[in-house]
């Protein structure tokens, strides 16, 4: 017992740490990238690449909440089209301003997390089928909201977005500040309450954790991003579309489990998946500038994901079997 | 152990895969081509298509294509890279993205939505890249759209129908779908030509929603109201429906606008001489070739006349379309001979093509 | 002072709890003892808040305590130390340590340093020696179950609930912990220590609540009570079935060697030896938690062990419970929902899925002519059914025991080992299952039996091995009384207990 942990191996325990894996893969995609894409560190490419991940990252972030409370979250992609088609239709057929509408929008947004979090954790209905169903209704609305992609917001919200300020690309700035929210929750008793709730459900409530109260907050913060997702994306896009979101679900799932997030809850971390996030945005361009034919890329991109995602399953049984052995 | 070997294995792989990946990248290196970029010389263009989901968006990918090949034996086009988004805004967007940072001379699209593009477009423009949106429109004063000029695609048609009744009889107008763009500027012409004809009835107007099944159960209903049609008015992807309409009530039918389809050339070529006239204006797939050529003669520093431009038929407020008359009519004259050459023993789903010719091109050029 | 009030659980039509009464005085250790199921460790997850009680009430300083409330229970001073942790694997030491009492600093952020220093005082208290950074999932299992204890500790509680927090603990371990438990209680704190071993409750403890049967027997002060009067109260008259045994009578003579095990050892086996012949029925006893899971499993591959193993035509320990099947080694478990029956599949497919499993993955599954077979085999164990194509989950738990039953029997095993065999099963149903038992005894097969009842166990077997701290400590043959192995089975943690931790120490 006495010399079994010596505190150098704390190192090894940062290398061993499931976040590890989506940096690394972020790397890796990034060296790749850069030899197909000779350009790639050219301060407008890097903000067009940010641009596009900015929203990726946010929805990633949000579902890292939902699943590390052991939870899963469908209805984001729902969430960012419903932020999308409530902002530009508020701004171009009801003359709303646009700060009102992105609050408006952002608001609606996390409406429908408080609706999820209270079926989930209050009704108990299992967080698959609920988030499944809402996914569909808030197509629906979207829908109805705006039958056809249309409508415009105002020029300079989207000239901004796709622009640097003080030689920072705008939407690296909006990455930090999602980041820097989560920090926000991270470092509270909430941000402690996901994992344990996740981890060990019913130790967390013998500790005196409200475990209820838990769940339901952890699909109102994914709702939260995944709104301002909806937000970043309509300063991307300008304008609206009823169908805009409908990637974001499975890329933020993609993007949890890449970052080595556990799909069971409990273990995993937030900056974990803004690194597979970023890695899933890369894949994009390499699939590109490889030269691989339009016809194929979906092909090979899908390939190259799911071998990101071995690599993270294998490196977690490994982890596990280290647990099993320790104990002789 | 094992699994710690599998995991090595899995992440060498997938190293490999990057760098097979980044191996075929580098020799072509699309981010050269531009470099060379001056007057009179190679251009790489980019194609960021919406959809390809439908036989007329593969016909028209296949069209751009071809025509490319022979820029490209000529020397004039070096590349030409096509990208097709699944009818996703931001899978378009992130396309025409990545075409921008390979540094293309210019990018064609099809646009997924007239709205949404219009900060990639203007990323483009911004480094310098000619951005022409082609068969769909954009709304921005800052691009030129090539679009088929549906007003005069539909004109054509009813001055047709106009003629041969001699300015006499009893006409249904078949319609397509009220209330979307095409259809206003199509209505639009039809009104525009009728109303010039005193003597021209318009029994009915119906909607049959371009879609072959409609029209005929539309039809099959105006044949027992009507015993006295004198032509028919339809537009493209319904004339099929009318004939079978007509052929279930054992008549031939009168007087009518055609469809681009093989299936009702195969219909007019046998039907020919038992006294069915049509008349057939392609709205054709071939605009995207079409809309190639314009690409490289702007490339090429050409200017369009400032009569090529006008209004856009979605937002007429903005000046910025070229609206491109239909290339190639048929009629009973020439039926045979279109028949022969570009019809016969393809596929059903197989329209009726063309696109304009280097020198009708020309034509819109100062 | 902590008086707990006529508190009653019940879950369904069992009653776990009776009314139980006690109080804890400031200042003094009171044990609270009693045989397996007596409702000890319902009684202490009542005190902590995770099971609400059906009736009853418990004061705190005279204050009614919000039951069903964990965190009304902390709030109140009270902190419980459970046998089965209540620790978050996936998160740090020092995170679980002040796990629902952060520290929060400014703007509500948890102040980590404090957490950590909190931390380490702990940690050093307990002469812990681990780094308060890592998981605690890679802990060994004496340091979670001291974390535990700290997690306990950490909270400065007035009212401390020990259950059986000593049992995974080495023997300085249990002396480091015994010196900060009596500090606690000379600074006027009350503990509530549940324990089996008597030594440790007759150094520490001023007084002892017995449980038998849900009930309270009694409390005595410890100073005027002897380890005997103890035992007694904890084994009390028990009302015995029909000894099924009697029935068969013990005609029949050992034959051959079905199982011989040598020296099994893993994390909970300390060097188990074990044979079981033809005909023979062994049971294994003791008090819950010594390793007789881990026995079973190990006997059919399902958990790492070392040893050696030997049944007919096979040496050597099994890969998995699919080798032990081909071998005629048949498991089942005292799990049913989850490692027995397939709830959602026809009487048919579970019984005949037993025989499907060890043929060839690519063989064809339903044959046609194996249904006379099923009919037959569910005829004799009378499972009550309307159709063999009904899903087993619709069947009584008795019922549903006797699908596995009939699993076993259509594979012709030669040795079935079984957990809990009568678990959760009505009567009537448990002494067919008993006539059962020793009708395969009769056709042959040996049987290994673990079971908490002891009443089974005597009942129903032709030797009883007592385990203690994953070791075989006592072997009882001839005329098996219940109340002889309970005591047998309390004694075992007295006899052996030095040496028993000593060799857990070695192995460690």
């Amino acid at each position: 017992m006495r010399t079994r942990f010596s505190s150098n191996q704390t190192a090894t325990r940062i290398f061993r740490s499931p976040a590890m894996i989506g940096w690394v893969l972020f790397l890796l995609g990034l060296v790749a990238n850069a030899i197909v894409q000779p350009t790639l560190f050219k301060l407008s490419v890097i903000n067009s690449n940010l641009g596009l991940a900015a929203p990726l990252v946010m929805v990633a972030i949000g579902q890292t909440a939902a699943v590390l409370a052991g939870g899963i979250d469908l209805s984001v992609g729902a969430i960012v089209t419903l932020t999308n088609v409530l902002v530009v239709s508020l701004c171009s057929f009801h003359h709303t301003g646009f700060w009102l509408a992105a609050i408006l929008g952002v608001a609606a947004g996390i409406a429908v997390g408080v609706v999820n979090g209270f079926i989930i954790s209050i009704v108990r209905i299992p967080a698959l089928l609920v988030t499944f169903a809402m996914m569909s209704i808030i197509n629906g609305v979207a829908l109805a909201i705006l039958p056809q992609p249309g409508g415009q917001i105002p020029a300079d919200i989207y000239q901004i977005y796709g622009n640097t300020v003080a030689g920072l690309p705008f939407p690296l700035l909006l990455i930090i500040v999602g980041v820097l929210l989560w920090v926000v929750f991270r470092y509270r008793k909430i941000g402690r309450y996901l994992i344990a709730v996740g981890g060990a459900a019913g130790s967390s409530r013998a500790n005196g954790i409200p475990v209820t109260k838990v769940r339901f907050q952890s699909y109102v913060l994914s709702a939260m991003f995944a709104s301002l997702a909806g937000l970043f994306l309509t300063a991307e896009v300008s304008s609206g579309d009823p169908l805009i979101g409908a990637s974001y679900a499975l890329n933020s799932l993609a993007a949890v489990v890449l970052g080595g997030t556990a799909l069971a809850g409990g273990r995993g971390s937030v900056s974990g998946s803004v690194g597979g996030a970023l890695f899933l945005i890369l894949v994009q361009n390499i699939v590109y500038f490889a030269n691989v034919p339009s016809y194929y890329q979906t092909l090979v991109s899908g390939l190259i994901v799911v071998m990101g995602l071995a690599t993270t399953g294998v490196l977690y049984a490994r982890s596990g079997k280290w647990r099993l052995t320790n104990g002789r | 152990m094992l699994k710690k070997g599998l995991a090595t294995t899995i992440a060498l792989s997938l190293v490999a895969v990057f760098l097979l990946a980044a191996g075929c990248g580098t020799p072509t290196g699309k981010g050269t081509a531009s470099s060379g970029g001056g007057s009179g010389k190679s251009f790489v263009i980019g194609v960021a298509n919406g959809y390809i989901g439908n036989d007329w968006r593969t016909q028209m990918i296949a069209d751009v294509q071809q025509v490319a090949k022979t820029y490209e034996k000529q020397g004039v086009i070096s590349k030409l890279i096509v990208e097709n988004a699944n009818n996703d805004v931001t899978q378009q967007i992130s396309q025409i993205q990545n075409m921008i940072n390979s540094g293309v001379n210019a990018i064609m699209i099809d646009p997924v939505s007239a709205t949404a593009l219009v900060p990639a477009i203007q990323k483009a423009q911004k480094a310098g890249i000619l951005v022409i949106p082609f068969d769909g429109v954009v709304n921005n004063p800052k691009v030129t759209n090539i679009t088929t000029d549906q007003y005069s695609w539909a004109k054509g048609g009813a001055e047709w129908l106009a003629d041969q009744l001699h300015g006499k009889g009893n006409i249904i107008l078949m319609d397509g779908l009220a209330g979307v763009p095409a259809e206003n500027i199509r209505a639009q012409a039809e009104q525009d030509v009728f109303s010039k004809y005193p003597g021209i009835h318009v029994l009915q107007k119906v909607f049959g929603g371009w879609a072959e099944a409609t029209a005929e159960q539309k039809m099959t209903s105006l044949i027992a109201t009507y015993p006295n049609i004198d032509g028919i008015y339809t537009q493209d992807g319904m004339g099929m429906g009318i004939v079978q309409a007509y052929t279930a009530a054992h008549k031939t039918p009168p007087l009518m606008t055609g469809d681009v389809t093989v299936g009702f050339f195969k219909y007019w070529t046998e039907h020919e001489n038992s006294g069915f006239h049509s008349y057939v204006e392609s709205n054709p797939p071939g605009i995207g070739a079409t809309a190639l050529e314009f690409t490289v003669n702007m490339l090429q520093g050409k200017k369009l006349k400032s009569s090529s431009i006008q209004a856009n038929p979605v937002d007429t407020s903005e000046t910025n379309t070229v609206l491109v008359k239909s290339p190639l009519t048929v009629t009973d004259s020439n039926l045979q001979q279109v028949w022969n050459s570009t019809m016969k023993g393809k596929p059903s789903s197989y329209s009726l093509d063309a696109w304009l010719t280097p020198s009708q091109v020309d034509a819109y050029f100062q | 002072m902590l008086t707990i009030e006529g508190l009653r659980k019940e879950y369904g039509a069992v009653v776990a709890l009776q009314g139980a009464s006690l109080s804890l005085v400031p200042g003094t250790i009171h044990a609270l003892l009693g045989a397996n199921g007596s409702g000890k460790s319902t009684l202490v997850k009542m005190l902590g808040g995770v099971v609400r009680p059906t009736e009853g009430m418990i004061w705190v300083d005279e204050q009614r305590l919000e039951t069903g409330s964990p965190a009304h229970a902390i709030h109140q001073g009270i902190a419980v130390s459970y046998q089965e942790t209540s620790l978050v694997p996936s998160m740090s030491v020092a995170d679980n340590l002040l796990l629902g009492i952060e520290p929060t600093g400014k703007a509500g952020y948890v102040a980590r340093r404090a957490i950590r220093e909190r931390a380490a005082e702990i940690l050093d208290q307990l002469e812990l020696n681990i780094p308060p950074d890592v998981p605690v999932a890679e802990l060994p299992t004496n340091a979670q179950h001291l974390l535990e204890i700290g997690k306990a500790l950490v909270k400065r509680p007035k009212y401390l609930v020990l259950d059986e927090a000593t049992a995974a603990l080495r023997r300085e371990e249990v002396k480091r912990l015994f010196s900060i438990v009596c500090g606690l209680r000379d600074e006027g704190a009350a503990i509530l220590f549940v324990s089996h071993r008597f030594d440790e409750v007759y150094a520490i403890c001023d007084r002892a609540t017995v449980l038998r049967n849900g009930a309270v027997v009694g409390t005595r002060s410890l100073s005027k009570t002897s380890r005997e009067e103890l035992i007694q109260d904890m084994i009390g008259q028990r009302i015995s079935l029909e000894p099924v045994r009697q029935e068969t009578g013990n005609s029949i003579k050992k034959q051959s060697l079905r199982l011989k095990a040598r020296s099994l050892t893993n994390s909970e086996l300390g060097g188990v030896d074990l044979e079981v012949s033809a005909g023979e029925i062994v049971g294994i006893g003791g008090l819950q938690g010594q390793g007789q899971t881990a026995l079973l499993r190990a006997l059919i591959g399902a958990i790492l062990v070392r040893g050696d193993l030997e049944t007919e035509g096979h040496r050597g320990l099994f890969r998995n419970p699919s080798h032990a099947a081909e071998s005629g080694v048949r498991f089942i478990s005292g799990d049913r929902g989850r490692e027995g029956v397939f709830g959602q599949r026809s009487i048919y497919e579970n019984i005949m899925i037993g025989r499907i499993a060890t043929s060839p993955l690519w063989q064809r599954a339903w044959q046609r002519g194996k249904n006379r077979a099923v009919r037959d085999l569910v005829e004799q164990l009378k499972i009550v059914h309307h159709s063999l194509t009904q899903e087993v989950r619709g069947l009584s738990g008795g019922n549903q025991q006797k699908v596995l039953f009939a699993r076993t029997l259509a594979s012709r095993p030669n040795v079935v080992i079984l957990d809990d065999p009568t678990k959760g099963v009505d009567v009537s149903t448990r002494m067919e299952i008993h006539r059962l038992l020793r009708s395969m005894a009769g056709a042959g097969v040996g049987l290994l039996i673990a079971s908490s009842d002891d009443e089974e166990l005597a009942g129903v077997c032709d030797r009883v091995l007592i385990m203690y701290e994953g070791r075989i400590v006592r072997e009882l043959t001839g005329d098996l009384q219940p109340s002889h192995i309970t005591k047998a089975s309390i004694e075992g943690a007295q006899s052996e207990k030095g040496k028993g931790a000593e060799t857990r120490a070695d192995s460690l």
